[in-house]
């Protein structure tokens, strides 16, 4: 059984142009899957759909075999959480506060509120994810990385089953984009979460993830194991652009765009044996 | 400790402002008269002075605490299901939309207590064309709001004004209506008040997690297990109600929803878990001292409460809407 699938899915604005046309996805449990593509493609779309904010004029999303049709919205977010490309917070909220939305959902009794075991998880996620010095802090006042990390440890909070990642690390730097990807594979190896993320960083995400979704104008054009999909052919389908795939010592290919000047043709044929 | 200072600073005040409304207006009452006729009814105090004191004065100042609560904690909750802080019934028209329907009742001649009814229905079918208009409710942005709003009040307000015209010098309670009046208070006029107030006040504290939730905007409140649409038009509807109550009672009485929230806000923070019970309490504090001035200040002539709000409210919003810091972004 398929943690996400996706069948024939097609969705569109308002507007007759279909964004999402003829989506087809299966994601396996406890891996961790990237969706790629270009710019407006469809990515956040996609994930929008699998949130069930937006419903698909056409075909069907399953979570767990079970339709997300007419599924409540407390009921999904007990399972599925996610981390948005952007957030919309508009409220000075502290950090700490911020966290504990993720425990909303959990809780049992409305007019008691929190329980103790809530403050617990939110401290623990804190302390994991080296938030410590940021906790009282305004959230609005974080940098766009430091918030970001603040996001994920808010989806955490939810203590999900599955979580979606909209480009969950375009804002932070290397060390940071390297700690939270570690972080999600981590979570996947150990059996506690199945992924699914947006990224654009192609080297990145050959390093951390199983299996590779290239989208391209609203449909999945290719899927497979990093090794499989980059290939010469894929990304100039996918990105138009010319590229060399070199590999590491662990077989994980590794990706750099042939017009870059630094390389020249000679010095690519070294570089393919290092 | 800053907080607990501020929270005691406000009780404090509170009960500063009730004593010394007691004590004041065209007729002068001392603290001890107060004391007799509060706590010790042997006390051979006149009965003028218990008239003034149960009848007239105290009974006001609880219609203004009631009604600033109510108002205080509306705007909140608005501006919280709008995500802008200048968001609040009497600047997106509810208001209007309750005197209007006040005044309908009242050119149709239904009894008094059908007013508030009227004024309901009118304030629920404005709320929900106000949020079709936005988009479902979606975060609403400033121009809008105000565009909105500006409508909305202009075109009931020409209704209303119409009225007044042609009901000519009987006009006064529409007066009371579009300018804020509070001294038509009586006792049960405020048990009348008080259960949509406790009501409204129970409803949004039950759900201050899942408005919290609301400022991270619609998609991620969802994802968090909100159901949105139906949370953000069941606080509408309740807001309606309260609204329609406190204006079908003391008029229209602008500001109050926009200024306490903010200075709480910046005060306390934006959790809802305390920005509603501390707007609610502030907000009866700033009416009954502005309740207070109105009856004061040019004494024994009295200003309708809705012009000294205005003339607090006005200013304050300008610079809300000129200065991003603080609080709630937009
Ligand atoms: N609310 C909306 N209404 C109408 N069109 C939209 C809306 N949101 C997105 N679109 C359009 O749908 C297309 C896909 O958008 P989407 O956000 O899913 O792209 P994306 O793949 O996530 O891109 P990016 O990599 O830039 O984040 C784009 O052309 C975009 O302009
Ligand atoms: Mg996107």
């Amino acid at each position: 059984m398929w943690d996400i699938s996706t069948k024939e899915l097609c969705f569109a604005y308002g507007g007759k142009i279909n964004i999402l046309d003829n989506m087809n996805v299966s994601i396996q449990k406890h891996s961790f899957s990237a969706v790629m593509g270009p710019n407006g493609c469809g990515k956040s779309t996609f994930i929008r759909n699998i949130l069930n904010f937006y419903t698909p004029q056409k075909g069907s999303i399953e979570i767990r075999g079970i339709n997300i049709k007419g599924m409540k919205q407390a009921e999904m977010a007990k399972i599925v959480s996610f981390i948005p490309q952007k957030s919309s917070l508009s409220a000075d909220l502290t950090v700490m506060d911020l966290i504990m939305m993720g425990r909303v959902v959990h809780i049992k009794n409305k007019w008691v509120g929190f329980a103790k075991h809530d403050k617990e998880i939110a401290e623990h996620l804190i302390k994991k994810l080296n938030l410590e010095k940021f906790a009282d802090r305004s959230a609005l006042s974080l940098s766009g990385g430091e918030f970001q990390r603040v996001l994920l440890a808010r989806a955490l909070a939810q203590e999900p089953e599955i979580l979606l990642l909209d480009e969950p690390t375009s804002s932070l730097d290397m060390k940071y984009c390297m700690e939270i990807m570690a972080i999600v594979k981590e979570l996947t190896a150990k059996k506690e979460l199945t992924a699914l993320a947006v990224l654009h960083d192609l080297n990145m995400t050959a390093m951390f993830c199983s299996e590779i979704f290239f989208m391209k104008d609203g449909s999945v054009r290719y899927h497979g194991t990093p090794q499989q999909v980059y290939t010469r052919e894929i990304i100039k389908d996918i990105y138009g652009i010319d590229a060399t795939i070199l590999k590491t010592d662990e077989d994980i290919p590794f990706i750099v765009p042939k017009t870059h000047p630094a390389i020249s043709a000679k010095k690519e044929k070294e570089m393919a044996y290092v | 400790m800053r907080k607990r200072i501020l929270l005691f600073l406000i009780f404090f005040i509170i009960v500063f402002l009730i004593i010394f409304s007691l004590m004041n207006g065209a007729v002068k009452t001392s603290l001890r008269d107060i004391m007799d006729v509060l706590f010790n009814r042997s006390a051979n105090t006149p009965d003028y002075i218990r008239t003034i004191i149960m009848d007239i004065r105290l009974p006001r100042i609880v219609m203004a605490l009631l009604v600033g609560m109510m108002l205080a904690s509306t705007g909140t909750v608005v501006q919280t299901v709008y995500q802008n802080p200048l968001a609040d019934p009497y600047i997106i028209g509810i208001s209007a939309s309750a005197t209007f329907g006040a005044v309908l009742a009242f050119i149709l001649k239904v009894p008094d207590l059908m007013y508030g009814v009227f004024a309901f229905v009118s304030c629920v079918i404005t709320s929900f064309l106000i949020f079709r208009l936005s988009n479902a409710g979606k975060k609403l942005n400033t121009a809008t709001l105000l565009i909105v709003g500006i409508a909305v009040s202009s075109f009931l307000g020409a209704f209303t004004s119409f009225a007044m015209y042609m009901i000519g010098e009987d006009s006064f309670k529409i007066i009371m209506w579009t300018m804020g009046y509070l001294g038509g208070a009586t006792w049960s006029k405020i048990l009348f008040m008080i259960v949509p107030l406790v009501f409204s006040i129970t409803v949004f504290l039950y759900f201050r997690n899942d408005l919290d939730l609301l400022m991270s905007g619609e998609e991620e409140a969802h994802s968090m297990g909100v159901n949105v649409s139906r949370l953000k038009k069941s606080m509408l509807v309740i807001t309606a109600l309260v609204v329609a109550f406190s204006v079908a009672f003391s008029g229209m009485i602008g500001f109050v929803g926009l200024i306490v929230p903010h200075t709480v806000r910046l005060l306390f923070g934006c959790s809802n878990k305390k920005l509603i019970p501390l707007s609610t309490i502030t907000g009866g504090l700033f009416l009954l001292a502005c309740d207070t001035i109105s009856r004061l200040i040019l004494a024994p002539m009295e200003i309708p409460i809705g012009i000294i709000t205005s003339f607090f409210g006005a200013p304050f919003f300008l610079y809300l809407a000129f200065n991003k810091k603080g609080g709630m972004n937009r």
